[in-house]
């Protein structure tokens, strides 16, 4: 979610009337679970549809596994990269230095592509599955993991609205194709009916990633050509990849251990999994989407604000006692935050919970799904805080502890998960709602923790000195730059845009640097008469916010140059990830 | 026996004074082994030796001030420390240096336990201790700016002090400061005997550069030079031999707080047989000037000096004598300045040569330095029968005036930067011939008596065998 916080504080600071914030809940919804939301109903729609159209039992069962398996598979796969790739599009954004933005998805979309192509040949070549079924499949697998990855850039992007609307015209393409191919079906081989819909559930995917595509390339015009620039955050934020990757996996291990539990079955030799259990964990993590919707618009307007209030203070020299003040706030302000999110995510989960009772026998769900889902909705909130904790640790630096956060919900939800199938079928889900309610509120105590010594940690984790010498990940990189030239990255703009985001370059810098003059004037006036820095800032308008930035890290340079603080004084990046759905 | 010399950005890198008497020192005391361990300030200049080596130096170490760049974290944990290692820690960081030394080198040099200098740095109790030194004197400074400043003056501290040093029978240093932070961990880690010669007062040094320097400012102006003096006095407690150069600067070395009964009086000497005493007969009066050509030297003085003697008469010329390499703007701007007198002619810089070979063509040596410790640019003059006029800094007077002789005058003394003062001595001796002989003949009879090399070396000779 590097990109919203500009957004929605230009949103909402232009009026604060009911439309407005509706308009800015939305967007964020659609921005942070997009593909998640539409995905649903469209598996809604499925499920509904081949019953109504006399597919048989197990071909059905086999289109809601491919669809967890690619959806699964792929969240596991990208989350670690989402989490560095947000977090470098995070500092690039901060530095001003938004021509790095576009080159870096054709890189981490080019690893991720090679990824998934070679994990989807090895799986689909292990499975008796029909060719048609094997491509479609392995398309899909490549398709998501694309998503989730543009996903992270999209919301850099100011057009929200083509945004959502693309969202919604792939969900529309889908039921439309789903309808023509009931019509006039594709001939397929062997699965013709299940073919035919995850065809069009591909296709609807695959329109949404061209569409946003499209948007993503013509909206951000810069472009320098470093495809590879991104892969020196493996060194440099080292513990941002295991972060991702044991949170998702901690998210989703209890799901694989249940494909070996006694309700697991399996599907043409070629999918293990536990349906009741998996389509409860699915409806249990939708229900947490409002949290993580509330949490992005609390924090990158309210919260935000304050944390980067601090760091500004801490790079601009200011009294202890000052940062103390700061400190005390933002901490203050992150803790009113949860709280807030906290109430309204546990009034929805229990209201979620009550009706899923009359609900869920509506949509078809067996009564054993639902006793599942009720304990994982459980689950699922605390999961929704744990994710809070995870990001709002990175926010300030604490990468190790974030690390030892998800290990933490990683082995207990393996341990506990294990020791529930003992208990028998009554306790499925306990598992994970025990692991993860004891990983909450170890969280909470971290988060506290972290945050009480977030000035020493801000001052202790900043280098001894810079080192000049390269490592690997850099030269690997220089490497691969040589042999990609520009001019081949440039080939995929057409040559009259090319020109015009020039243009567009120039206007920004021109702009850019008379905002900087103002706004360090504006700055000179706020430490002399040591006014609250937040006080300031709250009246600012859009653009003033956004220079705010630009001062930052100016003066970062002037100040601190033989200070040799890198870019660790600027944690603020903001590793939102969404939870499966 | 093997000694170790602990240098500081001399010997055998860098020409000059200490460098040249170190030379002396390690190529007259054959019968001692040597290891030079010298400090210098960046691995990226390039540096070469300016000396051949004598066969009893047995080894060169080097040790820069950037080190800390090749370091890593080392340690797992954090830093656990006894009580009374954090109360040995409290007055560190306070800069106290009743600090119990032996105690604190100790602690710094156990890398096991306290880990290297990224690790100390990084730690809780490094921001721990930091910031109750904070509350107590600080709290109207930013704290960025306080963080780095002691963060920056304990990297090197630290990592100084933890550097390998080379084994040996005892560890003398040629200067407090850090070389005299080495010879303290010589002492208390390697159990040996330490020995110390300051030719200046490092601490005062120090001072008066920082209180020009731009780079510090504020409060912190006299942090650093509380630092320097912290060290100073470390290595003034911990040496068993101090020896300054004369009697004032053993003076102020015993105010600092070194022990009296510790301290010891070596000037320096020279070759008195080895100098030329003849004149060489030439037409102009020639005043000669050796030196460097850097600021502390102050050579726009002695230049503007020069303009208003040759304003008087023009039999004069001026014979600049050192390498001018050290420090190439200054050397450019006394360069434009001679220009700019339009003194091409009577002003001629010599660059690096035999001195020995130049001294029977000149009449007087002339200094202007602004601050000095015991020339050998006098010594020498005298040893070569000339007369000298000197600003009165160091030891100068000493020398010149013999407060501790009888031999009478051996030249004028000017005050720092005045060249109208040193231009009217430079005249004064210019125009009577017989005082030139007289002050000449009284300088050579010092520099016999009191400043002969044998009897210097000797003394050091016999300071390191009271050690076996």
């Amino acid at each position: 979610m590097a990109g919203i916080g500009f957004s929605l504080r230009r949103m909402l600071n232009e009026d604060e009337t009911y439309p407005t914030r509706v308009r800015a809940w939305f967007h964020t919804a659609m921005v942070s679970a997009g593909p998640w939301i539409i995905s649903i109903i469209i598996i809604n729609i499925l499920l509904v549809v081949s019953r109504n159209w006399d597919i048989p039992y197990a071909e059905k069962e086999m289109l809601i596994a491919s669809i967890i398996y690619a959806t699964l598979f792929s969240q596991l796969l990208s989350a670690p990269f989402q989490m560095i790739i947000t977090r470098y599009i995070a500092d690039r954004m901060y530095a001003e230095e938004l021509e790095y933005v576009k080159p870096s998805f054709w890189g981490i979309s080019f690893i991720m592509m090679f990824v998934c192509l070679l994990i989807g040949l090895i799986f689909v070549s292990s499975r008796p599955l029909p060719q048609d079924f094997s491509y479609m499949l392995i398309g899909l697998f490549v398709i998501m993991c694309q998503l989730w990855i543009l996903y992270v850039y999209i919301s850099t992007l100011r057009n929200f609205t083509l945004i959502t609307f693309g969202n919604l015209l792939g969900g529309i393409v889908t039921v439309v194709l789903i309808v023509v191919f009931h019509q006039s079906p594709i001939q397929f081989k062997e699965y013709a009916g299940v073919s035919n819909l995850l065809f069009a559930y591909t296709a609807g995917m695959f329109f949404i990633l061209v569409f946003l595509l499209m948007i993503f390339l013509v909206e951000l015009k810069e472009d320098n050509g470093k495809v590879f620039h991104f892969i020196r955050y493996f060194h440099s934020v080292p513990s941002l990849w295991p972060i991702g990757l044991f949170y998702t996996s901690a998210v989703w291990v209890d799901n694989l251990i249940m494909w070996f539990s006694p309700i697991s079955v399996v599907i043409y030799e070629s999918f293990r999994y536990a349906p009741m259990y998996d389509i409860a964990s699915f409806y249990a993590y939708l229900s947490i989407i409002p949290s993580n919707m509330l949490f992005i618009v609390l924090i990158e307007t309210d919260f935000s604000v304050k944390i980067q209030d601090f760091f500004k203070a801490v790079v601009l020299n200011h009294r202890l006692d000052d940062l103390e003040r700061l400190r005390r706030r933002m901490t203050r302000s992150l803790f009113e935050n949860i709280l807030q999110t906290v109430e309204t995510q546990m009034f929805i989960t229990v209201l979620l919970i009550i009706l899923s009772r009359d609900f869920f026998p509506l949509l078809g769900v067996p009564e054993q799904t639902r006793n599942i889902f009720v304990i994982y909705a459980l689950g699922a909130f605390c999961n929704a805080f744990i994710l809070i904790v995870v990001q709002t640790l990175l926010y300030i630096g604490e990468r190790n502890r974030a690390l030892i956060l998800v290990s933490f919900f990683l082995g207990t939800n393996i341990i506990f998960t294990y020791q529930v199938l003992n208990w028998g079928e009554n306790y499925y889900g306990f598992g994970f709602f025990i692991s993860g309610f004891l990983t909450m509120i170890f969280g909470f105590v971290l988060l506290y923790v972290s945050y009480k010594r977030v000035i020493m940690y801000t001052f202790l984790t900043q280098p001894v000195f810079v080192r000049k010498r390269e490592k690997f990940f850099e030269r690997m990189e220089t490497k691969i730059d040589s042999l990609i030239s520009k001019k081949k990255i440039l080939a995929y703009i057409p040559k009259e845009q090319r020109k015009e985001a020039v243009e567009f370059e120039d206007f920004e810098l021109a702009g850019l640097e008379e905002s900087l003059e103002e706004s360090e004037k504006s700055d000179d006036r706020k430490t002399q008469d040591d006014s609250d820095v937040q006080d300031d800032s709250d009246v600012q308008d859009e653009s003033d916010v956004q220079d705010n930035s630009d001062v930052q890290d100016e003066s970062d340079a002037q100040d601190d140059s033989d200070v040799q603080d890198e870019s660790d004084v600027q944690d603020e990046s903001d590793e939102t990830r969404r939870p499966k759905s | 026996m093997r000694i170790c010399l602990i240098l500081e950005g001399a010997y055998p890198y860098i020409p000059g004074g200490v460098s040249s008497w170190t030379h002396q020192l390690v190529t007259r005391l054959k019968n001692h082994e040597f290891v030079i361990l010298t400090i210098m300030p960046s691995k990226s200049e390039e540096i070469k030796p300016h000396y051949a080596f004598p066969e009893n130096v047995v080894g060169l170490h080097t040790i820069y001030l950037d080190d800390f760049m090749d370091l890593e974290r080392s340690k797992v944990f954090p830093i656990h420390l006894r009580k009374e290692e954090e109360e040995v820690l409290d007055k560190f960081f306070d800069f106290d240096p009743s600090v119990d030394w032996k105690k604190l080198v100790n602690l710094i040099c156990n890398k096991k336990k306290f880990g290297n200098s990224v690790d100390f740095l990084t730690d809780r109790i490094f921001f721990q201790k930091l910031s109750s030194m904070y509350e107590t004197g600080f709290t109207d400074e930013g704290l960025n700016i306080f963080f780095w400043t002691f963060r920056s003056m304990l990297v090197m501290l630290l990592t100084i002090m933890q550097s390998e040093i080379p084994e040996a029978d005892c560890y003398h240093a040629i200067s407090t400061g850090y070389a005299g932070l080495l010879g303290t961990v010589g002492r208390y880690v390697k159990n040996k005997p330490f020995m110390l010669t300051e030719h200046g007062i490092y601490a005062r040094e120090r001072e008066e550069e920082l209180l020009k320097a731009e780079w510090v400012k504020g409060i912190y102006k006299q942090v650093w030079i509380k630092y320097f003096y912290f060290l100073s006095i470390g290595a003034y407690k911990s040496a068993d031999i101090i020896i300054s150069l004369f009697r004032q600067n053993k003076k102020i070395q015993i105010s600092l707080g070194a022990p009296p009964k510790n301290t010891f009086v070596v000037p320096n000497g020279v070759d008195v047989e080895k100098f030329p005493k003849h004149r060489e007969e030439h037409s102009k009066i020639v005043i000669g000037a050796v030196l460097r050509v850097v600021p502390i030297k102050d050579v726009k003085t002695l230049i503007r000096a020069f303009n208003f003697v040759y304003q008087q008469r023009q039999d004069v010329e001026l014979l600049i004598i050192g390498p001018y390499d050290e420090d190439k703007d200054y050397y450019e701007e006394c360069r434009s300045l001679v220009t700019d007198l339009e003194l091409d002619g009577p002003i001629r810089f010599t660059g690096r040569v035999d001195v020995k070979e130049y001294l029977p063509k000149i009449d007087m040596i002339i200094l202007t330095s602004i601050s000095e410790a015991q020339p050998l640019v006098i010594l020498e003059a005298f040893a070569a029968r000339k007369p000298v006029i000197s600003t009165d800094v160091g030891s100068c007077r000493e020398l010149v005036m013999g407060i501790a002789d009888d031999f009478g005058e051996a030249g004028l003394l000017t005050k720092p930067v005045s060249p109208m003062e040193t231009a009217s001595a430079v005249l004064s001796l210019c125009s009577d011939k017989n005082m030139r002989e007289r002050l000449a003949e009284n300088g050579l009879k010092r520099v016999a008596a009191n400043y002969n090399n044998i009897d210097v070396f000797d003394a050091y000779d016999h300071f390191y065998r009271s050690f076996e």
